[in-house]
């Protein structure tokens, strides 16, 4: 089912959670809700759910205002981030909750709760876990319980609170491949909060950013890594180097490196900041005699994992460049701490001083 | 063969275990057990024959079920309104809420005879409550319905201060999560909330009903004490100490520690068998 967000304003006391937020989920959608704590992702995750009232605007599931009805009437599966669940039934019951609250009529016969619990348990593969208590399981299979219960309700759509959140590394990465893959089978409409944005970006159809109350930025994967709208985006998913340069007759200049093809410069003038990822630099040995425009010298070598972080000190910059090369061309540079390089941006952009 | 060596204790980085244990073995003598030791000694000198007919007398056996089966009654509203009182507490912030919360303590803190007195005069015919009651033709003081009263004062504590904790530590977001599956208030309460506090109602409901059982202060000003009517065994066996009928006094003594110890068994093992199924 499809989500209408329209216009939700939400305070607390002086604080404003949420501003004037609009947003469109798709049915079939994997939105993620992206930003640090207080930018307000939770909170619109409860609005959506009715666990949480708005001040202003209103909320459309399926073209239908749903901003009226509390969350027991909306038929919308929750996953909290604790998982929430109820420890003192076994997996089972707390499975088949949702199921054995419906009012008479619409309550299932004892054999067909127990054949879609078991379903639903094979589903989230924990049917071998029916008769444990909650507290008898680990982070993965409990969050795994609560999505099964989320899901016996048959709820129109599905939202979750930090899913992996409270998780260890590992267990993380397995379980938000196996959500994904679950959401290609089920196609359920789904919205999750996170704030890691590696998380977001693996699994989410598309990425919602959202700062202060606002949202910064709508727009699939590659679209918001790729071309981020504004610097919050920009420093909020992924590395970035933050430069100051010197704009002038249409072209950005910084002592520190060279740079190529740089989005925006045109129409800025003065002082601006670029942003350029730490893969869009080129590192070229310096070939000995006076130091020359745009280099530097290597400060930091981390070169475990696929891809070698650089720290490089400049004459231009206050704080240390960062460079990622892949590993064949670190190991192609020869480098060591101390090298003498020069850089050259590839690509970057650059925003005029920031209208607030 | 070192390391195997033979030992009934867990090996553990916490010092002590020795000398704690040690305390608390010849503390709990002291205090405990060798008094209760002395009844039961004590009572032993009446033979079987007589023991019998000490705790089976008609006044004895009314003294008993009266103490116990108010105490029981006591016990259970005070399970009931101790929870609400709780709940109001943990759950509504309200002006005079710390207030409130101080009042709850206050059936421990009073001298029960004093307490006794105020019930006695506030129940009383011509009372403030007492007088309301009259023409509707409940009598309170002096009958087995003041003991009542009695024994609801003094355990009212003991339930709200071992709910208090635990609903306290209940999260909102079981009760969100219930809601969000559909379920109703009601079916939220008697379903999640409820069962979830069943330990701690349990634990307050034994130590409501042990206090009630053992009270004498307040009731005997309260009670009236009519023997086969009012008349509670606490009572009884301070008359029999009276007439120096030690033996029989403590005999009733032992009868109430035998059936006070098999109504706080049965408690406590409702209470684990509905733990093991939370577990924490």
């Amino acid at each position: 089912m499809s989500i209408d967000i329209v216009s939700i304003s939400k305070r607390f006391g002086d604080f404003s959670a949420l501003k004037e937020v609009d947003l469109s989920v798709r049915k079939g959608e994997l939105i993620a809700l992206l930003g640090p704590s207080g930018s307000g992702k939770t909170t619109l995750l409860r609005i959506i759910a009715g666990l949480e009232w708005p001040e202003s605007g209103d909320i459309r599931i399926d073209g239908e205002s749903a901003v009226s009805s509390g969350a027991r009437e909306r038929r919308v599966g929750f996953v909290f981030q604790h998982y929430a669940l109820f420890r003192h039934m076994t997996v089972f019951d707390n499975v088949a909750f949702g199921l054995r609250v419906r009012p008479k009529p619409l309550r299932p016969s004892a054999v067909e709760i127990k054949a879609r619990v078991d379903e639903l348990m094979q589903l989230v593969q924990i049917d071998w876990l029916a008769g444990r208590y909650p507290t008898e399981l680990s982070g993965g299979q409990r969050q795994r319980v609560a999505l099964a219960r989320a899901l016996a309700i048959e709820p129109r759509v599905l939202l979750l609170d930090e899913p992996f959140g409270a998780l260890d590394a590992k267990v993380r990465k397995e379980l938000r491949r196996w959500l994904r893959q679950l959401h290609t089978e089920m196609g359920m409409t789904t919205v999750f909060v996170t704030h890691d944005q590696e998380e977001a970006l693996e699994v989410a159809d598309r990425v919602v950013v959202m700062s202060q109350g606002r949202i910064e930025q709508i727009g699939t994967p590659e679209e918001v890594y790729a071309h981020p709208a504004n610097p919050f985006v920009y420093e909020f998913l992924g590395n970035v180097n933050r430069l100051s340069v010197e704009v002038r007759n249409g072209e950005a200049r910084h002592a520190g490196l060279a740079l190529g093809d740089i989005e925006g410069v045109r129409g800025a003038s003065g002082e601006a900041p670029v942003y350029i990822r730490p893969h869009d630099i080129e590192v070229v040995p310096s070939a000995g005699g006076p130091s020359t425009d745009g280099e530097g010298t290597v400060r930091f070598i981390a070169a475990a994992g696929p891809t070698v972080r650089l720290e490089i000190e400049t004459p231009g910059a206050a704080s240390p460049i960062e460079v990622e090369l892949p590993q064949a061309a670190y190991r192609a540079l020869a480098l060591t701490v101390g090298s003498r390089v020069t850089l050259r941006a590839r690509r970057g952009r650059l925003f005029a001083a920031r209208a607030a | 063969m070192t390391t195997a060596r033979l030992t009934w204790r867990q090996p553990s980085v916490i010092p002590g275990f020795g000398i704690t244990l040690g305390v608390t073995v010849t503390w709990l003598s002291l205090i405990v057990l060798i008094p209760l030791a002395g009844l039961f000694l004590k009572s032993a000198t009446l033979g079987w024959g007589k023991f019998f007919e000490a705790i089976t007398s008609p006044r004895v056996l009314a003294a008993l079920e009266i103490s116990f089966g108010i105490a029981l009654a006591a016990a259970t509203v005070n399970a009931v309104f101790g929870l609400i009182v709780a709940w109001v507490l943990v759950r509504y912030d309200f002006p005079g809420r710390r207030v409130v919360d101080a009042i709850v303590d206050i059936p421990f803190a009073l001298p029960t005879a004093v307490a006794g007195i105020a019930l006695t005069a506030l129940y009383a015919e011509n009372g403030w409550i007492g007088g309301l009651l009259e023409p509707l033709g409940i009598r309170v003081s002096f009958t087995p319905l003041g003991i009542f009263v009695a024994l609801i004062f003094i355990g009212l504590p003991f339930v709200v201060r071992t709910v208090q904790p635990v609903l306290e530590d209940l999260e909102p977001e079981i009760e969100e999560a219930a809601a969000s599956l559909g379920a109703t208030r009601r079916q939220t309460f008697l379903r999640v909330i409820l069962p979830t506090l069943f330990p701690a109602l349990a634990t307050g409901y034994a130590l409501a009903f042990s206090r009630a059982v053992g009270e004498y202060g307040s009731v005997i000003f309260i009670a009236g004490n009519m023997p086969l009517v009012s008349e509670i065994a606490p009572l009884l066996i301070v008359i029999r100490l009276n007439e120096f009928a030690y033996a029989e006094a403590t005999a009733i003594a032992v009868a109430m520690l035998i059936a006070s110890f098999a109504l706080l068994l049965a408690i406590n093992l409702l209470q684990r068998w509905a733990r093991s199924r939370g577990r924490g």
